[in-house]
């Protein structure tokens, strides 16, 4: 017996996308929302909906207690965290379980040890799982650095424990130059983190991020659904994914799937997962973390594997067996997911909050749009600025990426500025459609003055800015007076347009 | 009726002229074959320019005379002005005059922190302020050098797009 009601605790594009299922399943939903949400779209389209606190996400979204007792006075007998916000928090998962409400991800002990990443490599390296070479214990001095350098082979990351985003990192090349290396690393690390702590790790060139779907039951059966290719980032976001990943072949499909499986198993994992992997050039893969919620790019492997993740989510949480075997999931062509981000590419990606005056989304053959807007909605401020989601299906690669192009020209979204430009230039980026793209691509082949105009569409603009002034003032005129002028002709033109 | 349209430093003429049959538009003296068409309620123009056709979005700007304008999935920010205007030389200023520049936010956000001080000598590049936007903090430098005349804005106050954070006053 699945469960009569469940709430979603989440917004946005993610709280729709969940309450869908829950609607085809006959479940009962129940949605949560701040004071800056009363008017989203994820309220209209839950069966019930509960205020849970102030705007900003630490009152509402976030606060345990409130998200709990909303999910008691509903009499929900569980939630759905999405991602982010509580999805990964053992401490909520333990006062869902401690409510006797069911929580529809893995259990909070799963949660700590992948929460913990030193935990969760030692946990990897005990059962067979490949890591990133290095990294175990820090470096006591250059002796010690050349020995490990040596023994992994160069190149070589130096990395203060107490670095991140990028900073506190070092490449070393060669044996020769590591002395010298580490003792800048050492004293920038000192100055900037107070902790002089460096760790030796193998260095990954053209590093791809690629990723394993997991599905786990509470009967020991676990699946893999097949890899996503997330190597387009920027500032370590993801923003295009696409699954199969154009370098992974059947063989290595199967060695990604069965190490995710093992992963998942090392720590009994439950419900929807996902296994990172970092891969280079040599195709040679190491985990990097594992994600225990659903992800935002889940509906790509929906789309090959025609596999309902939250579906299956629900039903293992309630206690059901996978309905399917290893061997029985078919991957069926490709799939492409756009993040359509309220973020100006051509000024930094700046961020875009703001009315959404006009929408028009994209739909036609192997289109899905997961989508938090609609026209007349006003973005907050104060959230993420993911707005909706753009999955491209098709049979082939190729077939996929003309088939974004089309979709992403029909996409609309007026009176806020999106990232959208960017898709399309990236479509047209010939390392992306050959496939050869690694984790640098953004940083290394975008520039925003690649989306300056070319000069017949910047005469195009300035006429069609001409017109609408000139139209716009007479427009005013009919307002307040009799019409004259171009009023009338913009009038005998709409009226002709009304014959025909 | 003539219009000079500016975008990126790039100013050009538009003559637009009525005719029985449709619009006659010049781009800098030369003719060009151009039909509009408004669709969806005015949101969207349909321009058959030369027989190419472009759905353009075009909407009012941030300050008076400035069109957004989507053409071909790219938002340009177009600058209208009358002949009128160009002659009476009424550019609109964004910034003020006499030497005085307003740095505003470029978008709607939260204030969280104020680094401007009153009387305070500023260079170009300085911080001003950091507003955040969508768990995106972005700071706000000083984009040219003199002295902090006015801070309009304290940390925990919302700010819309364009909204003024502080107002230098140039030393040159």
């Amino acid at each position: 017996m699945l469960f009569r009601k469940v709430m979603v605790a989440n917004r946005g594009e993610i709280a729709v996308r969940i309450l869908r299922s829950l609607r085809e399943l006959g479940i009962r939903s129940a949605a949560i929302f701040s004071d800056a949400d009363r008017e989203a779209l994820h309220v209209a389209h839950a069966d019930e909906a509960y205020r849970v606190g102030p705007g900003p996400s630490a009152e509402s979204y976030l606060h345990i207690e409130r998200v709990v007792g909303a999910a008691k006075k509903s009499g929900a007998e569980a939630i759905h965290p999405g991602y982010g916000f509580l999805s990964e928090n053992p401490e909520f998962a333990a006062a869902c379980e401690a409510e006797k409400i069911a929580f529809i991800g893995p259990g909070p002990e799963a949660m700590r040890i992948m929460g913990n990443k030193v935990a969760a490599r030692r946990r990897m390296v005990e059962r067979g799982v490949p890591v990133i070479p290095g990294a175990g214990t820090p470096l006591r001095d250059a002796k010690d650095a050349r020995e490990q350098g040596r023994a992994i082979g160069f190149p070589v990351l130096l990395k203060a424990a107490a670095g991140g985003g990028g900073k506190g990192m070092r490449i070393v090349r060669e044996e020769a130059a590591i002395e010298s290396a580490l003792e800048r690393t050492r004293s920038e690390a000192e100055k900037a983190f107070g902790d002089g702590t460096i760790f030796l790790e193998k260095y990954i060139e053209s590093p791809r991020h690629i990723e394993v779907q997991i599905l786990a039951d509470r009967h020991g059966n676990v699946l893999h659904l097949g890899e996503r290719e997330c190597s387009v980032q920027r500032r370590f976001q993801k923003v295009i994914e696409e699954s199969p990943s154009p370098v992974v072949d059947e063989k290595l499909r199967q060695a990604l799937g069965r190490k995710a499986v093992e992963a998942a198993r090392a720590v009994g994992y439950l419900s929807a997962g996902t296994v990172e992997f970092v891969m280079g050039k040599d195709r040679a893969f190491y985990f990097l973390e594992m994600n225990t919620r659903l992800q935002v790019e889940h509906p790509i492997t929906e789309a090959v594997t025609g596999i309902d993740l939250v579906r299956e989510q629900v039903r293992i949480a309630a206690g059901e067996t996978l309905a399917r075997a290893q061997e029985s999931i078919v991957f069926r062509g490709h799939a492409i997911e756009f993040r359509i981000y309220a973020e100006d590419p051509a000024h930094g990606f700046l961020p875009s909050a703001g009315k959404i005056r006009r929408l028009n989304n994209p739909s036609g053959p192997g289109i899905r749009n997961d989508s938090g807007i609609y026209a007349g909605y006003e973005v907050p401020i104060l959230y993420d600025p993911l707005l909706a989601k753009l999955v491209v299906w098709a049979e082939d690669r190729p077939h996929c990426i003309a088939r974004a192009r089309r979709a992403l020209g029909e996409y609309a979204i007026k009176g806020i500025r999106h990232n959208i430009p960017f898709h399309l230039w990236a479509l047209k980026h010939e390392r992306f459609r050959s496939g050869d793209y690694d984790t640098h691509f953004i940083d290394e082949t975008f520039h925003p003055e690649m989306l300056q105009p070319k000069e017949w569409a910047r005469d195009v603009a300035r006429i069609a800015a001409a017109i609408r002034a000139h139209l716009d003032r007479d427009r005013i005129v009919v307002e307040e007076g009799p019409a004259r002028g171009p009023w009338k002709w913009v009038a005998r033109r709409e009226g002709l347009r009304g014959d025909s | 009726m003539r219009y000079y349209a500016e975008f990126g430093g790039e100013k050009k003429a538009i003559d637009i002229e009525e005719t029985e049959t449709g619009l006659r538009v010049l781009l800098d003296g030369v003719a060009r074959e151009v039909d509009a068409a408004f669709l969806a309620d005015r949101l969207y123009l349909s321009l058959l320019v030369g027989g190419r056709q472009h759905t353009v979005e075009t909407e009012r700007g941030d300050v008076p005379g400035r069109w957004v304008v989507r053409v071909q999935g790219q938002y340009l920010d177009v600058d209208v002005r009358t002949e009128l205007e160009e002659i009476a030389g009424t550019r609109r200023e964004e910034e003020g005059t006499g030497g005085r520049f307003v740095v505003r936010s470029p978008m709607p956000g939260l204030v969280i922190k104020v680094s401007a001080k009153l009387g305070a000598a500023v260079a170009p590049g300085d911080p001003i302020a950091v507003v955040e936007a969508m768990k995106m903090q972005n700071e706000l430098p000083a984009e040219r050098a003199g002295r902090i005349v006015e801070v309009h804005v304290r940390p925990g106050d919302r700010v819309d797009a364009r909204s003024p954070i502080a107002t230098i006053e140039g030393t040159e």
